[in-house]
């Protein structure tokens, strides 16, 4: 999983002029670029909160090429001058992203005549999907068979998983497998 | 003044005899740039020897179609009798490496340095078997044990492993270590020739050896993987914990599906951040340096490490007159 870089802040505002302002201060002052504000009055009433205060959900972004260390540092000071305002952060999150990774695996030996079916469920039974597929039957001309998998995978624990996988299929199969 | 270095030495083939056309050649250039005067006492041969005390005629000795011609030649008189009772400093080994016991090189070493002698090598039997065992010795008796010529001949991946990036730790190895190999898969991509009319071409130009089997079936690659990856990551493995795969199976249907997704089949070498080795075909990018660039018998090396992220060297990793150059460069460094 990687970070989108997407920040999720909730802080308890007062309901009067110019609170929003005072809110979005410490951000601007450190470069965050407002995405979007929700006023949750879903909440009203919520005896857990103080009177005349509403929770106000901030999603903002940084500078894509500022460097993580850098956009922690700045969380870290915004929570502090928030303080110093004595703005109170209800939640603050930095949202997570699952990106797609491929693997492309080549299969070579009799991988038709030791069900090519039975292979595909043990190496989608990793958690991996199989995105693409190219197969040479073998022939008079080529002996061998070969099959070529784009595989897609999210989690780096079904890379281990699916390598595991082929280690087994190719002992099981007679087959050899080249990973990329 | 120079200072005179004697060397005995073990091999006469190709290595061993481009190494004495270097010593006569750079005779001057040595002697001038290091202050060394290397004096050649004794070649051993599989049959005999070649020993003169006071040192050979280094002209003589490189104008001989045959060594055994020469007066100074004793048949019968053995290496492995000899080594302890000669006089000389270094113990230069260049013959063929034995992957199954390291016989009688192993055997050859040991008497070199429990007789204080230094020990330079091309041959990497002893090291891809008993690498630990070797250094110890060595440690224990004062003495070094140099080895760049048996990983990428010419090419200074050792030094690099063991000096040149002190302070920076390698925390992966991935290699092509085999020309052969590497001239094969090349071939296959490029001209889409079949594993087997590939092979026989390495052979009539003599990349590949009448039995290539070491060579393609990883078994060469995976001893100098074990010696680099001891070297540069402080390993203790010998050539059975290599999980070792050859490229012998590699369809030219696998060629072309490969290039059709932008890869190249490479045969690599791989030590990996928890220390686990492997040499077998792996799908490379193309446009990656370890790629479609690494073209013919050339050898390549990508060290990942901690501070400096990847660092990539290659060249030429084979041939006498490059595998008698990095011996000459040992020999040089351990004589200062």
């Amino acid at each position: 999983m990687e970070e989108s870089g997407l920040v999720r802040l909730t802080v308890l505002a007062r309901d009067q002029p110019g609170e929003l302002i005072r809110i979005l201060k410490p951000l601007s002052e450190h470069n965050a670029n407002i995405q979007g504000v929700f006023h949750d009055h879903s909440r009203d009433g919520d005896k857990t909160l103080a009177t005349g205060s509403v929770p106000v959900e901030i999603t903002f972004t940084f500078d894509p090429m500022m460097s993580e260390d850098d956009k922690k540092q700045r969380i870290e000071q915004i929570k502090k001058d928030m303080a110093g305002s004595k703005i109170q952060i209800l939640n603050i999150s930095i949202e997570m992203e699952e990106t797609t990774k491929t693997e492309h695996v080549i299969l070579i030996g009799p991988i038709f005549e030791t069900d090519i079916h039975d292979s595909i469920v043990q190496i989608t039974g990793t958690g991996a999907r199989i995105a693409d597929m190219q197969a040479a039957i073998a022939s008079a001309d080529t002996p061998q068979s070969t099959v070529m998998f784009k595989i897609e995978y999210e989690k780096d624990e079904v890379q281990a998983a699916l390598l595991k996988k082929l280690s087994v299929l190719s002992k099981q199969k007679k087959l050899k497998y080249i990973t990329s | 003044m120079a200072k005179l270095v004697k060397i005995g030495m073990a091999g006469y083939g190709t290595v061993g005899k481009a190494l004495v056309q270097v010593l006569k050649a750079k005779k001057k250039a040595i002697a001038e740039k290091y202050g060394l005067e290397f004096t050649l006492v004794t070649i051993f041969e599989y049959d005999g020897m070649l020993h003169a005390p006071k040192g050979l005629a280094i002209d003589a000795v490189a104008a001989a179609p045959n060594i055994r011609s020469l007066p100074e030649w004793q048949a019968g008189k053995m290496a492995g009798d000899e080594i302890e009772k000669q006089q000389f400093d270094i113990f230069v080994d260049m013959t063929p490496t034995n992957i199954k016991t390291a016989e009688p090189a192993i055997t050859h070493f040991k008497r070199a340095l429990l007789s204080g002698k230094h020990v330079v090598t091309s041959n990497k039997g002893p090291l891809m078997l008993f690498f630990d065992e070797v250094m110890s010795l060595a440690k224990k008796q004062g003495k070094q044990v140099m080895y760049e010529a048996t990983v990428g001949s010419a090419i200074p991946v050792i030094h690099e492993a063991q000096s040149g990036l002190n302070g920076n730790p390698i925390i992966r190895i991935e290699a092509i270590l085999n020309g052969t190999s590497n001239y094969i898969l090349t071939r296959m991509a490029t001209e889409m020739m079949d594993f087997e009319v590939a092979l026989k071409e390495a052979q009539e130009r003599g990349y590949a050896e009448a039995d290539p089997t070491l060579d393609i079936g990883g078994h060469d690659a995976a001893g100098k993987l074990v010696i680099l990856a001891n070297t540069a990551m402080g390993l203790k493995k010998t050539i059975n914990d290599v999980k070792t795969e050859g490229i012998e199976h590699i369809t030219l249907d696998a060629i072309a599906m490969a290039e059709k997704e932008g890869f190249v089949i490479k045969h690599l070498g791989i030590a990996d951040e928890h220390g686990n080795l492997e040499v077998r075909p792996k799908l490379v990018p193309k446009n990656s340096p370890m790629g479609a660039a690494i073209t013919g018998s050339l050898n390549a090396y990508k060290f990942v490490t901690e501070l400096a992220k990847d660092i990539i060297i290659s060249g030429r990793g084979a041939g006498g007159m490059e595998a008698a150059a990095a011996v000459l460069s040992d020999m040089i460094n351990v004589s200062k």
